[in-house]
């Protein structure tokens, strides 16, 4: 019985880790929350405005920063003509510490490529304005008023969510 | 092919198969659904789930029709209270689950609490709620605040987001009632 087990084990992390390599290096993106290697689809010429890019959910965004491509799944919100990506703690510390060390990103909307430079929005009133629209549609809360950091109390969940905005390479 | 033969191979195919169907015997890993979960369950009551805003994520158990079933969720707490949040509700399983039995359990720092889950619709006190969420998973605070209703409208393209109120399950307290004491 035990042989057995060991078999069953041994199965199930071949499984495992078959998966894994396929989502990392064949899948061609992303797959669901699980990050992949470089993106497939077709290179697109990019749009004066991205408003139309507002009907997905997510988009795909790839880094070369690493000695191998990283793929992963961002919310975003096309505000002002550009893409916006957002990141927080729990769902895109990889991304953005990727796109910290290089700024230039691919991303794949609906099997189409672009080449895009994220740039950090820091400007307290240009996140204002863009956090009330992504908090609605990713959450479904309305906010109004004045936007500000919320005080974190020693323990507290070190929440924390970036934003970045894509523009074109020179 | 002897019945000890052919217990070697059916093994080995439930081994494959419980956790592709989200069922294995574990908790959930990160994204991956598990089934039961395994820690020390609390036996004293919780009135106050304050403690829970120091756990960004929690899992969550519920009974499906043959096996329990296990995700990691989020949450938050408001004045007290615990509040769990579906984002696309409808659309998952343990949320189909946790609608046909409300009693789930949930696992807050290593440790499991049953409760019963509550499906609010109207009576979602939605500022507080959306305060909560905002602090805890944005790390932001607004002059005004307010959750939406559950369903978009016509034309709104935001996100479904089904919210959920728990409550110790009190069946759990040695068959004491809560609120019951003379």
């Amino acid at each position: 019985m035990k042989r057995v087990a060991l078999w069953g084990v041994t199965l199930l992390l071949v499984l495992v880790a078959g998966g894994a390599l396929w989502v990392r290096f064949l899948a061609g993106g992303p797959v669901g929350p699980f990050p992949g290697g470089a993106l497939r689809g077709e290179e697109t010429a990019l749009p004066a405005d991205w408003s139309f890019a507002n009907q997905w959910q997510y988009v795909q965004v790839e880094s070369r920063a690493g000695r191998l491509p990283y793929s992963a799944t961002a919310w975003f919100l096309a505000y002002d003509g550009r893409i916006h990506i957002l990141m927080n703690t729990f769902f895109g510390e990889a991304l953005k510490q990727r796109i910290d060390r290089d700024p230039n990103v691919r991303i794949g909307l609906d099997g189409k490529l672009y080449d895009q430079v994220a740039v950090e929005v820091s400007e307290p009133a240009v996140r204002a304005a863009l956090v009330a629209p992504l908090v609605r549609r990713l959450f479904a809360i309305e906010i109004g008023g004045t936007v500000r950091d919320a005080p974190r109390p020693e323990g507290d969940v070190p929440a924390e969510m970036w934003v970045y905005r894509l523009e074109d390479p020179a | 092919m002897t019945l000890r033969a052919a217990a070697v191979p059916a093994f080995l195919l439930l081994l494959l198969l419980l956790p592709l169907a989200g069922c294995g015997p574990w908790g959930p890993l990160g994204v991956v659904p598990g089934g039961p979960l395994c820690c020390d369950q609390v036996e004293e009551p919780v009135r106050d789930w304050s403690f829970s805003d120091a756990y960004p994520l929690i899992a969550i158990e519920t009974r499906g029709r043959f096996f329990r079933h296990s995700v990691t969720a989020v949450c938050v707490s408001a004045d007290g209270e615990l509040y769990l949040m579906a984002r696309r509700g409808g659309e998952k399983r343990w949320v189909h689950n946790l609608m046909a039995d409300p009693r789930v359990r949930v696992e807050i720092g290593g440790r499991i609490y049953p409760v019963r889950v509550t499906r609010l619709t109207e009576t979602l006190p939605g500022e507080p709620v959306a305060r909560a969420f905002l602090r805890k998973y944005v790390g932001l605070e607004a002059d005004e605040v307010r959750s939406l209703p559950e369903v978009p409208g016509e034309g709104d393209e935001r996100i479904e987001v089904w919210t959920f109120r728990a409550l110790w399950d009190d069946a759990t307290d040695d068959g004491t009632d809560d609120g019951g004491a003379s």
